[in-house]
């Protein structure tokens, strides 16, 4: 009776044999697994994304929320006057055209050094194999995990003190080069281990090539080489940029800013600064001041916070738009460094 | 309809992006700079000598000459800035310092003096200071937890990036967000901002948590409250663990990239499972880098402990003598004990996890 029935309602259910059936049971359990994977693969990244981008949009939303109302309780998220004093503080704190300037210069420079002192040592160790090669590049590797604040006390002591061929690296602009070129500027020893890594991967029969054909050893880097390793490039030359653009360690040390200034240094130092500015303002009676209306909101904690918060979104904004323009080349190239042991 | 039509038959010629023009404009600008008369005639004359002397000398000789050329100023930068420090600061740990001050006269600064005191700054550091040794106790074990954590971690993310998805490239641009945005100047000025967050997450956080206050239901639910803990501060520092983890995520990506296809290509013929395929390719193939990433982690997670800001305190007030029991300590002595202590625990930190990782590590060789 319930055969007869199943039989009207699936017709071809008696052709399917046990195996087939077992097939069909085993596709349905691996497409429901892979929906299952799917589905927590999006979970978990959907979250991660919005942990990582939270923090962003509420620098946003403190950035645009008038001083009135840092106190207000039904502000969230979303202000309820909108208004760029924040950025006006934040801007005049900061000096924003020219350390701005000053940073895009300063960060462009090193890179290109970084990447020409990173390559020729990579490629020195990677294939102009010399007796010792192997320790130098490990001492190299060495600097890397002592950390440059144990060094602080006898490194400023010795730099004041002593020029570097007759070169006063203190208070000088050109300081950072100088430690770049020599490969001792921002984490260098990662880019000098990245390259070697590099170029050992680039086919050796590309080099005797080059060789039989006549090159020197600086023509064939030069040449052959150099142009091969552009993942490379576009990466070390993204880091050295961006680590160069958030360094604060190396400003001080160097104390290159007074003379120099750039965005990490007056925003490290700007609090105290904030202070000077507001009452230069208040002194000369800014119309933005006109919508303050509360005395008491310029000497409050809150408010310094929020100043911070729009200098810090102020430093990290040029930032955040140069990087949408170059993630594609940025992401590309890491897939073709193709870094092995 | 024509229009239509023959747009789609013409193959569409790919623009060359923003970058990829500034970087072609840089390599022309070179070119033209390194092959015009007046560079090329200067090369020549400076590299006449050298050219002489190396003219009978064997390929392999040039190279390794060249090799030690290449060297030279990198073996320079880093006597000077990291090696004549690095002894400087092993000599102060164990002595006591003194600045001699200027020349009245000339405004010449003299000099330093040391003298020794064997191991009493060392003995103030361990012995007599309030918090340092247990702030280096303490950051050794969060830093030891945090290593397999932050690697796990993004071993498991590089691994999910690299599988083809709707929308990859942009869940990738976001990923690497937080390696953009890492920056001390940012952190202290956030730390300004710090009663600004506090303030404004009463409000919101208060709302969340009283609703969906997991931990709770946790314990209640007899699960062991460390248990509970590690999982809590796990999830609760899941921004900070996304943001340190960016390069690991980078390394490891790019290493999977690296593993040649036709591996993934013969375990899809033998009809092996995803989860067959990371386990039997994708993490052997992938190994060696974790002794990278693993080293890149320790470096970065003890640099951030609180034990930087103690040896700061020591590192700004230079030459001030210390009274104490021991006799005549300085700051800058207690300063360079502090850090030798703090370098030999970190690198301590790394050989231990090297050991520990280096049992799983498997070594490809076609």
């Amino acid at each position: 009776m319930m055969n007869k029935f199943l039989n009207m309602i699936f017709p071809n259910r008696q052709s399917l044999d046990i195996q087939q059936r077992k097939a069909k049971n085993r596709l349905v359990r691996q497409n429901s697994l892979s929906f299952i994977a799917v589905l927590l693969r999006t979970f978990l990244l959907v979250g991660l994304c919005f942990v990582i981008l939270l923090p962003i949009f509420q620098k946003f939303s403190y950035a645009f929320r008038h001083p009135m109302d840092i106190t207000n309780p039904q502000v969230v998220w979303i202000p309820e006057n909108w208004s760029t004093i924040n950025f006006q503080i934040a801007g005049e704190l900061l000096v924003f055209w020219s350390s701005l300037f000053n940073t895009t210069i300063l960060s462009f420079f090193t890179m290109l050094i970084q990447i020409m002192a990173a390559a020729v040592a990579g490629y020195s160790f990677a294939r102009l194999k010399f007796k010792g090669n192997n320790i130098i590049f490990f001492l190299i590797l060495f600097t890397l995990v002592v950390p440059n604040e144990t060094l602080h006390v006898s490194r400023s002591q010795f730099l004041v003190n002593t020029p570097f061929f007759g070169i006063n690296l203190v208070a000088n602009i050109f300081s950072m080069y100088i430690l770049a070129a020599f490969g001792q500027g921002i984490r260098s020893a990662i880019f000098i281990y990245l390259f070697r890594q590099f170029f050992k991967n680039i086919p050796v029969e590309l080099e005797e090539s080059a060789q039989v054909d006549g090159a020197g050893v600086i023509r064939t880097f030069w040449s052959v080489m150099l142009p091969n390793a552009r993942g490379a490039i576009v990466t070390v030359g993204l880091f050295a940029f961006v680590w160069q653009w958030n360094d604060y360690y190396f400003a001080n040390l160097l104390a290159y800013s007074n003379t120099f200034p750039v965005l990490s240094t007056r925003l490290g130092g700007g609090t105290d600064r904030l202070f000077t500015v507001m009452s230069g303002w208040v002194a000369s009676g800014k119309q933005v001041f006109d919508s303050i209306t509360d005395v008491t909101v310029a000497s409050d904690p809150l408010f310094f916070g929020l100043i911070a918060n729009t200098g810090a979104l102020l430093m990290m904004l040029p930032l955040l738009i140069g990087y949408f323009f170059v993630q594609k080349q940025f992401v590309e190239s890491i897939e073709r460094t193709g870094i092995t042991g | 309809m024509n229009l239509k039509d023959n747009s789609n038959d013409t193959p569409e010629i790919k623009k060359k992006s923003f970058f990829t023009k500034i970087l072609n404009a840089i390599k022309d600008f070179f070119y033209i700079i390194f092959s015009s008369k007046i560079v090329v005639s200067v090369i020549n004359v400076l590299s006449y000598i050298p050219k002489k002397l190396t003219q009978n000398l064997k390929y392999d000789k040039k190279k390794a000459i060249w090799g030690i050329v290449f060297i030279i100023p990198l073996l320079v930068g880093f006597g000077y800035f990291f090696l004549i420090p690095f002894i400087t600061t092993v000599v102060y740990s164990f002595s006591y310092v003194q600045s001699l001050g200027n020349n009245p006269i000339t405004g010449e600064f003299i000099g330093i003096t040391t003298e020794g005191i064997g191991f009493d700054n060392y003995q103030y550091v361990l012995n007599q200071h309030t918090t340092f040794k247990e702030t280096l106790v303490s950051s050794f074990g969060t830093t030891f937890f945090e290593v397999p954590l932050i690697l796990i971690f993004s071993l498991i993310i590089a691994v999910v990036l690299n599988s083809k998805f709707k929308g990859r490239a942009l869940v990738r641009a976001i990923f690497f967000m937080p390696v953009i945005f890492n920056s001390q100047a940012v952190d202290i000025a956030m730390s300004t901002g710090a009663p600004l967050a506090s303030a404004t997450e009463n409000v919101t956080a208060d709302l969340f948590a009283s609703m969906f206050n997991f931990s709770d239901f946790l314990v209640m639910a007899n699960i062991p409250p460390i248990f509970v803990n590690f999982l809590s501060n796990a999830t609760g520092s899941i921004y900070n663990i996304i943001s340190y983890s960016g390069v690991q995520i980078l390394i490891f990506l790019s290493g999977i990239q690296a593993v040649p296809k036709h591996l993934y290509e013969a375990a899809k013929m033998e009809g092996a499972t995803q989860y067959e395929i990371f386990w039997k390719i994708t993490f052997p193939m992938v190994s060696p880098l974790m002794l990278t990433a693993a080293v890149y982690t320790v470096v970065d997670s003890f640099l951030r402990s609180n034990l930087v800001s103690i040896i700061g305190v020591f590192a700004n007030n230079k030459f001030i003598d210390l009274v104490n029991g021991l006799g005549g300590v300085t700051y800058s002595g207690i300063h360079a004990a502090m850090s030798w202590l703090f370098a030999l625990s970190s690198i301590l930190l790394i050989s231990i996890v090297l050991i520990g990782i280096s049992r799983m590590v498997f070594y490809y060789d076609e």
